[in-house]
């Protein structure tokens, strides 16, 4: 298992989150959407400008910019 | 309050069908306003059954109720202080999962509350596996099943209201957070009792958890009691970060640990909506789509009201007509007509666009494709100091600004909206085309078309120039975190969009209106007084305004007539064409005043492009102030927007007057 | 999935004959719209409506979005060829835009319809069905007969 952070990951990969870094509001909002520790993750397709990034989390679609994405500590799994 | 009295209120996600279910339950009784004080849009509504009143209060769509932001505060503020009789949360039951955590919030408000599983239909098709009947069991909650969008289960959803209404006591499911969390709430609990007035109020177990959370909302309400020093120094030895985070994992936790006894979720299937995701950002067709889609949008909003806006101005025109021959004495047909009748009709006349272009954003919005377009232009306009949803109304602008500032709700955050809204005047709109049409015609008609095409980049370019701007000094900060759900496509309801359009028409009539006609009426005022001259002539006041600003607009090359005619572009630009033709005493005759114009000794090609450069950027007109300030519900704001403009407006229209006449 | 493969023959010539088409008509239009821009730049621009130079590029912008439709056609019938099940996505949306841009062009229609009939305005007289008849709406014709044969296979979310 390799941890990385979630920016780093390519469309198709998936990780379970370790950390989520970010603090103050980003970091509620991150929580609200279900980026917390334990949950899994897939990343599903960047946007044609190669920003923001698509993940599938708890069955849903949601979106992030890379910058944000660099906040959350994943480990990749197969 | 009377027995058969009942007050709901509908909570929920964004993008689970709460409006639609508002829709369904209250029909056409509905009242759309404001809440107090804040510019988030509060929407009520009654519906009488089984002998019943009841009375539903949309809450703002959230996704938690932690005060991150407005809209959290006033779902949470009005469930705790007004103490609905019942909260109805509408679960969307394909994602059950992210909801509950809603779920897990509203529950320590202390109210009773009914879970509406909306859209299980889809969440079946998918191959989900729901177990209500367990789901019921461990929420401690009527749990419902509803199709909003096809009117099931609203029936059984408002005998279930009734039914808990007449209930004499709940209990409610609560989350545990832990021995040493438990320990901490209940210190605080403690503390709180002591004010009596407080727990009155509000249910302490809240609160505390709250106050852990590191609420300042929380803080700030209890501030004027006799424990909130010693509530302070509780909290200020604890680290309250650590904790928030311990909180939400123990609500997930808990969720985890229960969700797979409520519902088996199918993963593998793909979904009809992932495949059409799958094209519509598709690397190289994305963008391409996108720019179809938008001209699509722009092109029946400025295109197809067009034939209705002349209908709308005919009526009005011709309502002038019978006031002119109908009423005596001249002065009083000349107020009625000129102005409060070309006021309303301008307020009017924006009607169809602003109609149109609502109901295409709802379609766009209901089918899921707004997120989407948010998430393939985000790149671009982060760049210039915006976010992605900025895109829409930046684009609109070019047809006419006011509603392009009303399509700005879509965008959450205040900030980002703000910036929007404050640049937004600078894209050049189509009344401001007169304007170059004529003077580049007059003065460059060889080069024409480039002249007009580099006024409307310079606009592009000031906008971008002035987000960059704004974010460094007024607006100082980066565009907020873009953190966006897509939702699944879906298929967009007529009904629905019509009733938007309505919604957000009527509100534009209400709000923007008056100040328009306001606005109107004084113009008029100041073009037809002092007592007897002629309208707009140099002897009204309008001119004599005209005549004393005119040494203020003397260095970037304007006459007086200039001067007055950029004065009534306030009313709308396109009139300063006319009101130009009125000063040349050449009427509405156009070539006459291309020949007027090119044998003033004042006006040469430079003073024309110091004009247009001036007419671009210069205060919007009256419709854009009004919809700014009911937009931005700050007068403030509107000052600053307006003032912002009318000094970019001078600075650069000075540096083309003042930099030609040195290059000649 | 399964479901798809059966008549993937079907589709796969549906999708190339309406591409072609679309890049067809898109090509000619462009090319005309290219040739009359050209021309106009050569005349003087207060005579010709310079409203229309700026914005109705509506020509040139419609020869665009032919294209655009007629290669997400082809798209996904490249897909399809190479074996993968997502082009019948493409198709899909391929129908899905290219009827709704007919539906565009159709409302354009009445609107001008309306100004110069209802209205009598000045500016638009002489308005006639066949100078706003465009490409997409009568080509239109063919996404809708596809649209109307699977229908059932699309339409898993028409609820």
């Amino acid at each position: 298992m390799v941890e990385s952070t979630l920016n780093d990951l390519r469309p198709g990969e998936k990780a379970r989150i370790v950390k989520v870094l970010a603090k103050g509001t980003v970091r509620r909002k991150l929580m609200d959407m279900g980026m917390v520790p334990g949950s899994e993750v897939e990343v599903v397709r960047t946007a044609p400008l190669g920003d923001p990034i698509e993940f599938r989390i708890k069955g849903y679609s949601l979106s992030m910019r890379k910058q944000e994405a660099a906040n959350i500590v994943v480990e990749t799994i197969a | 309050m009377a027995d058969n009295k009942i007050r709901v209120a509908l909570t929920g996600n964004p993008n689970v069908g709460k409006t639609t279910l508002f829709n369904v339950i209250t029909g056409s009784k509905q009242h759309v306003g404001n809440w107090p004080g804040v510019t988030v849009e509060k929407k009520s509504g009654f519906k009488i059954y089984k002998g019943y009143e009841i009375e539903v209060i949309d809450l703002p769509g959230t996704y938690s109720l932690t005060a991150y932001s407005l809209d959290e505060v006033v779902a949470r503020d009005f469930i705790v202080d007004e103490k609905p009789d019942v909260v109805i949360q509408i679960v969307d039951a394909t994602n059950i999962e992210r909801n509950l955590y809603l779920t897990t919030q509203l529950m320590e408000l202390g109210s009773k509350m009914i879970i509406a599983l909306n859209m299980y239909d889809l969440a079946e098709e998918r191959g989900d596996k729901l177990n209500v009947e367990k789901m019921k069991e461990i929420l401690a909650m009527p749990v419902v099943c509803t199709i909003a969008s096809d009117n099931v289960g609203i029936s059984e959803l408002l005998d279930t209201v009734i039914s808990e209404k007449q209930k004499d006591d709940h209990h409610a499911w609560r989350i545990g957070y832990g021995d040493e969390i438990e320990s901490k709430i209940l210190e605080i609990e403690k503390v709180l009792s002591q004010d009596s007035e407080l727990a009155s109020k509000y249910p302490l177990r809240w609160l505390a958890v709250r106050l852990l959370d590191g609420d300042e909302n929380i803080l700030n309400k209890i501030s004027g009691s006799i424990i909130a020093s010693e509530i302070k120094n509780i909290l200020a030895s604890l680290d309250i970060e650590e904790y928030e985070a311990l909180m939400a994992d123990k609500r997930y936790e808990c969720i985890n640990a229960l969700f797979p006894q409520m519902c088996e979720r199918c993963m593998t299937r793909m979904t009809t909506s992932d495949m059409i995701d799958r094209v519509m950002t598709n690397k190289y067709l994305g963008i391409p789509i996108f720019l179809a889609l938008m001209w699509g949008a722009f092109e029946l909003t400025f295109s197809f009201a067009s034939p209705f806006m002349t209908i709308v101005e005919k009526i009005f025109l011709w309502l002038g007509e019978m006031a002119a021959i109908h009423i005596h004495p001249d002065w009083l047909a000349s107020l009625l007509g000129e102005g409060i009748i070309g006021g309303v009709g301008s307020v009017f006349s924006f009607i169809p666009n602003i109609f149109i272009l609502f109901f295409l954003l709802s379609l766009l919005e209901d089918s899921g494709y707004l997120a989407r377009a948010a998430f393939i232009v985000d790149r671009i306009m982060y760049k210039i100091g915006l976010q992605g949803k900025s895109f829409i109304p930046m684009l609109l602008g070019f047809g006419c600004n006011v509603p392009a500032i009303m399509a700005t709700r879509s965008i959450e955050d205040r900030m980002d909206r703000m910036a929007t809204i404050m640049v937004l005047p600078f894209i050049s709109c189509g009344a401001r085309l007169p304007i170059y049409i004529l003077f580049a015609g007059t003065f460059f008609s060889k080069n024409a078309g480039t002249v007009i095409f580099c006024i409307y980049l310079l606009g592009i370019l000031v906008a971008v120039t002035s987000a960059k701007l704004l974010r460094t000094t007024t607006l100082k900060g980066h565009p907020a975190p873009f953190i966006l759900e897509l939702p699944p496509y879906r298929i967009p309801t007529i009904k629905n969009g019509i009733r938007h359009m309505w919604d957000n028409g009527s509100m534009y009539i209400k709000k923007a209106g008056t100040i328009i006609m306001g606005g109107s009426v004084v113009i008029w005022l100041l073009a037809a007084l002092p007592w007897g001259v002629e309208y707009g002539s140099e002897n009204s006041f309008i001119g004599i305004i005209g005549h004393s600003i005119q040494p203020l607009l003397g260095p970037l090359g304007f006459d007086w007539k200039i001067s007055v005619s950029l004065l009534f572009g306030f009313v709308a630009k396109e009139i300063v064409v006319a009101s130009l033709g009125v000063l040349y005493g050449v009427g509405d005759d156009h070539f006459a005043l291309t020949d007027s114009l090119l044998a003033d000794p004042n006006m040469h090609s430079i003073t024309a492009l110091s004009l247009m450069v001036f007419s671009l950027l210069y205060m919007p007109c009256i419709a854009v102030v009004g919809i700014i300030k009911k937009e931005t519900g700050s007068w403030k704001w509107t000052a600053f927007s307006i003032a912002y403009g009318l000094i970019v407006a001078w600075l650069l229209a000075f540096v083309v007057f003042q930099g030609g006449m040195l290059l000649i | 999935m399964e479901h798809y493969s059966g008549r993937l023959k079907e589709k796969m010539l549906f999708a190339s004959f309406t591409g072609l088409l679309y890049v067809l008509a898109g090509s000619i239009q462009l090319f005309f719209s290219l040739c009359t821009m050209m021309d106009l730049c050569n005349m003087s621009y207060f005579k010709s409506d310079i409203a229309d130079l700026l914005f109705a590029p509506s020509d040139l912008i419609g020869s665009l979005i032919l294209l655009l439709i007629g290669s997400i056609f082809i798209y996904g019938m490249l897909d399809l060829r190479n074996g993968s099940n997502e082009g019948i996505a493409y198709i899909y949306v391929g129908i899905l835009i290219s009827l709704l841009f007919a539906a565009v062009y159709v409302l354009v229609m009445t609107g001008n319809w309306m100004d110069s009939y209802l209205l009598n305005d000045p500016e638009i007289k002489g308005w006639d069905f066949v100078n706003d008849l465009r490409p997409a709406i009568y080509l239109g014709a063919l996404p809708l007969c596809g649209y109307l044969i699977w229908k059932k296979e699309f339409g898993n979310m028409n609820k």
